[in-house]
């Protein structure tokens, strides 16, 4: 499968960094809304949350980001 | 340390992967979680990616393809492993990786600032005869703990190309590339242990005579270790069988004493240490150490408890509980919903005729008096609160030593210091903490841990609402903290008792303790925010749209006269049933439940806590029993869920007699 490059995480729990994209395997088991926006660190398995787009745009208006 | 040419004479042989059609170069990245695999892999790969799952297991590799001073490679980025003798998937992975040649030049990425405990998985690629290169990551970081590496040195006494590099930049990745270059083709020097080790090894390699994918010495070297993937090779590429290497083998490691890897990591430590004596020297770094000294505090029971009680004391109870649950709701309730938006709504739903169909919106289960209101007005407060609290520890660093620190304790319980993930996470939502123990490393574990969240772990709101329930009541608090934590502990320690399987081991890397970074945080925070929000707002609506038809249809008085001989065991007023039902919905929703109740004076102290605990052991939400069936099976959640309702109510009715019997 090859897709476009994604950011890499520094994952909240051991520090790592990962792709944001492999978490989807555990997100499509969440009976969840899909609404939680986490990735799940590929080394540890802690849930990290992903910066809310509004943010990021947010960000960019203030030149922050 | 003595290191010597590798000994891969031509009878031996050493089989390879055939290189690509193209002629690419390809080089493998390896190494242990947390040294910036990823980051480098990326600073190296272009747009594009490929991901796939390794033959037969979960575990993904990524590969891509780059640039490495001007000559295109493809790169392959191989799971965390700490050692050529596996202990996890994703080791057995990395090594299968290596031993099936699918890299012209490995490139070992470690932890510039952790150096010692690094290089023993240097010593083992070394040994397998491969070529190598050492790549010395976040030497920033080093710097700024005031850590000199002698590279040169180094380089010299590992007979390998060592680079210094800083991957989350793109700094040093030229010199990477010329060193990758150079290394192709190149055999590394293989380190010779004492102790008997190396003369074990030594005679072991001269049995072998078959063609394997590693030099003799490291396949001697975990044939020794009793290594099952380098027992099945031998029996494939000995031409007996194997039977005279594995008598060999088995002779040496008897030779050798038990246990043969603890003999093999000591004399690959020592070695180890000897190539790096001199080699790193430390220039001030006052404030280094000082973080150093205080991680390694944090991680011991005798400071580390002492802390953790602090910490839970002044942000749970004081930050969340008090705070959060307490001025913030104070404000938002009475301030904003009891002064403005309820009357708001009820003035314009005023003018509906029906008042069967006013009942859905405004009134005792109006989706906006009701669930609008304990969404906003009770929930969103308090798990904000918990999530501020909750992200300024996470930023710190903190988690991983809290695993550390709980280790030896949760090995008691059948855990590991590793189940302090979805323990931790459960305290944010214990749906997602469930799905969360698949990481755990034996069925044993993930079913223990199931259990545990779903018994004693509550999540963010109800434990903030309780907080502040009991906050003016410290003994109310003392008997709901000790039951609970009770429960987790001998529920724990009887599961563990009772459930077969394996004992899981724990070890990881600690990153550094860091101060936490504003943005970071307050990020985070919103994050987790935006989605508790966006999840918990319709299926509060949703949850008052069921209640007004079951008061409607008479369904939700039916149920509550089911449920009232039960509290009334419980010496709970005959409403807590509501409270009840709702908490099986959702946990926070019945526990927002018990904070109107509790604030309209129903309820005293003693009630609060014998409330405060069954609903804290009562049977987790629909979402989190659908997320234990999907992990555990149906069969191992029903059984949970049998165990826990009348666990949580016999708990509830022992609390209840017990301060009955106080007063």
């Amino acid at each position: 499968m090859t897709r476009a490059a994604v950011r890499a995480i520094p994952c909240g729990f051991c520090g790592e960094e990962f792709l944001e994209d492999r978490s989807q395997p555990a997100c499509r088991a969440c009976p969840l809304t899909g609404l939680c926006r986490t990735v799940r660190c590929p080394h540890c398995g802690y849930e990290n949350p992903l910066t809310p787009g509004w943010i990021e745009r947010l960000g960019r208006l203030v030149g922050v980001a | 340390m003595r290191i010597v040419p590798n000994n891969t004479p031509a009878c031996h042989g050493t089989a390879t992967a055939a290189a690509p059609a193209d002629g690419r170069l390809r080089v493998a990245l390896v190494g242990a979680p947390n040294v910036g695999k990823s980051a480098l892999f990326n600073r190296l790969t272009g747009r594009y990616v490929t991901v796939s799952n390794y033959p037969g297991t979960s575990v993904e590799i990524s590969r891509g393809a780059g640039e490495l001073d001007g000559e295109p490679v493809d790169v392959l980025d191989t799971p965390g492993m700490y050692s050529l003798l596996p202990c996890t998937e994703e080791e057995r992975v990395a090594r299968q990786v290596l031993l099936e040649g699918q890299a012209d030049v490995l490139v070992h990425v470690v932890d510039a600032k952790n150096l010692p405990r690094m290089l023993p998985l240097t010593l083992q690629l070394a040994e397998t005869g491969r070529p190598l290169v050492l790549a010395l990551n976040m030497m920033d970081e080093a710097a700024r703990l005031g850590l000199d590496v002698a590279v040169a040195p180094l380089a010299q006494r590992l007979g390998l190309e060592v680079v210094p590099i800083v991957a989350v930049e793109g700094r040093g990745l030229v010199e990477l590339g010329r060193a990758v270059r150079r290394a192709r083709g190149r055999v590394p020097l293989a380190p010779v242990y004492g102790d008997g080790v190396g003369a074990a090894i030594h005679a072991l390699s001269g049995c072998l005579g078959g063609r394997y994918p590693v030099s003799p010495a490291a396949m001697a070297a975990l044939l020794l270790q009793g290594d099952a993937d380098a027992q099945a090779l031998a029996r494939a590429a000995e031409p007996d069988g194997g039977r005279v290497a594995l008598a060999a083998a088995a002779a040496g490691a008897a030779g050798l004493g038990a246990p043969v890897p603890y003999r093999v990591a000591v004399e690959r430590q020592r070695a180890a240490d000897v190539a790096l004596a001199g080699i790193m020297t430390r220039r001030g770094g006052r404030h280094a150490a000082f973080q150093e000294r205080l991680g390694r505090l944090l991680a011991r029971p005798l400071t580390g408890v002492p802390v953790l009680l602090l910490v839970l004391y002044f942000g749970l109870y004081k930050f969340v509980g008090q705070f959060g649950a307490g001025t913030l709701v104070n404000a938002l309730e009475h301030g904003v919903f009891e002064q403005h938006v309820n009357p708001f709504f009820e003035h314009v739903f005023a003018g509906l005729p029906w008042p069967w169909l006013r009942g859905l919106f405004v009134g005792d289960y109006g989706v906006l008096t009701l669930g609008l209101r304990y969404a906003v007005a009770i929930i969103l407060p308090v798990v904000g609160a918990f999530f501020l609290f909750f992200s300024v520890l996470e930023d710190s660093g903190y988690f991983p030593r809290l695993a550390l620190l709980v280790d030896r304790g949760f090995k008691r319980l059948g855990l590991s210091g590793r189940a302090v993930i979805p323990i931790v996470l459960g305290f944010a939502c214990d749906t997602m903490a469930t799905m969360v123990t698949r990481t755990l490393e034996t069925r044993r574990e993930r079913v223990l841990a199931t259990l545990l969240l779903a018994l004693a772990i509550p999540c963010s709101a109800q434990l903030g609402v309780i907080l502040a329930l009991l906050a003016g009541q410290p003994l109310a608090l003392g008997v709901w903290a000790g039951v609970v934590l009770g429960t987790f502990v001998i529920v724990g320690a009887i599961a563990a008792r009772v459930v077969p399987g394996e004992t899981a081991h724990f070890h990881m890397e600690l990153p550094p303790l860091r101060r936490p970074r504003l943005g970071n945080v307050l990020t985070k925070t919103a994050a987790r925010m935006q989605w508790y929000f966006l999840e918990v707002l319709p299926l509060f609506l949703f949850a008052s749209v069921l209640l007004w038809l079951g008061e409607l249809t008479g369904a939700f008085a039916v149920l509550v006269r089911v449920l009232q001989p039960v509290v009334a065991a419980l010496g709970l007023p005959a409403e807590t049933a509501r409270v009840f039902l709702f908490g099986f919905f959702r946990r926070d929703y019945g526990v927002a439940g018990l904070f109107d109740m509790s604030r309209h004076g129903v309820l005293d102290a003693g009630q609060i806590a014998v409330a405060a605990v069954t609903l804290t052991l009562f049977v987790p939400c629909v979402a989190q029993f659908l997320m234990m069936v999907r992990e555990r099976g149906w069969r191992t959640a029903l059984g949970m869920f049998a165990f826990i309702t009348p666990f949580a109510f016999g708990v509830g009715l022992l609390v209840h007699v017990a301060l009955r019997s106080l007063r």
